[in-house]
């Protein structure tokens, strides 16, 4: 069965152009922030990966995988964040989060990335 | 029906007192289905108040009675223990009005099986379990409202798979079949005068007829892009030595693209299929196996395309690759063309292109051809 990957970003055009990359090889849904990323959960949806931007409007990437963290339902989906805003400064440690990439960055290494994640998993560690 | 009174008695202030109270505060009250014995646990410190009903059918009940005041629990908690969690979510996830509020499970132990069913019935925002804190349970209960608080307010979930209007797919098949029948009467038609070219091409130099770099294309499809071969067979390894002849000023940052006046590595055949643009006619082989179209935005080698997947500039992505496009018809030649206006033009194109808008750009081409400048 085909992997479910969810895409989290306000661009409507990054969107666009990971659900193009990935269609081929995975389930793709798209959602335009961290807010319909929860409600999509909550509506019954579970991921095999997640994909999100940082900065987005209503909930962004932070609050979004702190909620992914904090809930017994969500919280051993990993998480590859994608972001136009520099991490180098920040100490960025998370235990859902498995990759970082910047953007602009090289699609082919996101597709290696999440292709990675499935055939030999990172786990996210699971707290109580 | 059966109701506990657990840290406040609620009876009489459902049907006096309430309405008020839960207008006014955020965690004026809690609605539990089931067994509360682990309410008192996770609620130690500041309790919320709590009405408790046996079933979830009572709490059906009540809540559509409540509903009707207008007067709506702040959360609502169930214990998963007793029934499915599927008929749960369904039950409460039907009334009306109960959008934004939370609902939770309780179950002793998470197992696999148990979190795949809840995961899957839906409706149900958290769990919780015998392991869950005071203070766990405080910010999970937090952390829920807030996010049921914000989805009432947003405009509407924008959740699916992206789909393209019928109008989309229409123009996407006449499009396609004008490139293949162009690309195919075209290859036909030339292929004597691009025999002649490889024979010449393979007489002044060594090396191969055709030039195959990889391209990123429409939705980043990356394919080998065909060109007659124009430089000295080793001329990409020599880029690296000519940065500092690059007419794109880039900077460190941003996008990058690579091109140099009246490059060295051409040969004096390539320079004459270059300036009569001939060197491009073998990409019509990628016009007919559908890496390109007639019309659309230039394929980019992949260090540009990779530049170029940021939110500003990705959605020059989303049109097809092509021969000709906008930004050629109109700044073809220019050295003052700059990186910005190049990709805008390529997403203005994305935006709107359309069979007939392809038409004027095929039909502003020739002119285009004509090169001022060895680029």
């Amino acid at each position: 069965m085909k992997k479910t990957i969810l895409i989290v970003d306000d661009s409507v055009h990054i969107r666009m152009l990971l659900e193009a990359m990935l269609q081929h090889k995975y389930k793709v849904y798209t959602a335009e922030d961290g807010l319909s990323a929860m409600m999509w959960l909550a509506a019954g949806n579970v991921p095999d990966i997640i994909v999100t931007d940082i900065q987005m409007p209503h909930l962004d990437g932070w609050e979004l995988i702190s909620n992914l963290h904090n809930n017994l339902l969500y919280n051993d989906i990993p998480v590859v964040v994608l972001t136009g805003v520099s991490l180098h400064n920040v100490n960025f440690v998370h235990p859902n989060v498995v990759h970082v990439i910047n953007k602009p960055f090289d699609p082919r290494d996101l597709l290696e990335k999440i292709g990675q994640q499935f055939s030999n998993p990172q786990p996210v560690s699971v707290t109580g | 029906m059966m109701i506990h009174h657990l840290s406040l008695p609620l009876k009489k202030e459902i049907t006096h007192k309430v309405v008020p109270v839960a207008a006014s505060a955020a965690r004026s009250w809690a609605l539990c289905i089931g067994d509360p014995g682990f309410m008192q646990r996770v609620q130690s410190e500041r309790p919320d108040r709590i009405m408790v009903v046996s079933s979830i059918h009572s709490a059906a009940k009540i809540l559509r009675d409540q509903l009707h005041l207008d007067v709506k629990p702040a959360y609502i908690i169930c214990n998963l223990g007793q029934g499915k969690p599927a008929d749960l979510a369904k039950h409460i996830r039907s009334l009306n009005g109960l959008v934004d509020i939370p609902v939770f499970g309780y179950v002793q132990n998470l197992t696999p099986e148990l979190k795949q069913q809840i995961r899957a019935a839906g409706g149900i925002d958290n769990v919780i379990t015998g392991e869950t804190s005071a203070d766990d349970f405080a910010s999970i209960r937090d952390q829920a409202i807030r996010i049921r608080s914000l989805a009432k307010g947003a405009a509407g979930e924008a959740i699916a798979k992206v789909r393209k209007a019928p109008a989309a797919y229409l123009n996407r098949y006449v499009k396609r079949g004008i490139d293949i029948l162009a690309a195919g009467t075209g290859l036909l038609l030339l292929s004597p005068m691009l025999l002649l070219i490889a024979a010449l091409i393979k007489l002044e130099s060594k090396g191969p007829v055709f030039y195959i770099s990889r391209r990123a294309g429409q939705g980043y499809r990356i394919f080998n892009f065909y060109k007659f071969r124009t430089m000295v067979n080793d001329a990409d390894k020599q880029v690296n030595n000519m940065a500092h002849l690059n007419q794109y000023d880039t900077g460190d940052k941003g996008p990058v693209f690579f091109k140099i006046s009246n490059d060295p590595r051409v040969t004096r055949l390539g320079s004459f299929l270059r300036n009569s643009s001939l060197d491009e006619i073998p990409q019509l082989l990628n016009v007919l196996l559908g890496h390109m179209s007639l019309v659309g935005n230039r394929p980019l080698p992949l260090y540009e395309a990779a530049s170029l997947t940021t939110d500003n500039y990705c959605g020059r992505f989303m049109a097809p690759a092509g021969l000709t496009g906008l930004w050629q018809v109109k700044k073809r030649g220019k050295k003052e063309m700059s990186v910005e206006e190049r990709i805008s033009l390529d997403i203005e194109y994305a935006k709107k292109h359309t069979v007939l808008f392809d038409m004027w750009i095929l039909a502003s081409t020739p002119n285009a051809l004509l090169q001022k400048d060895n680029v």
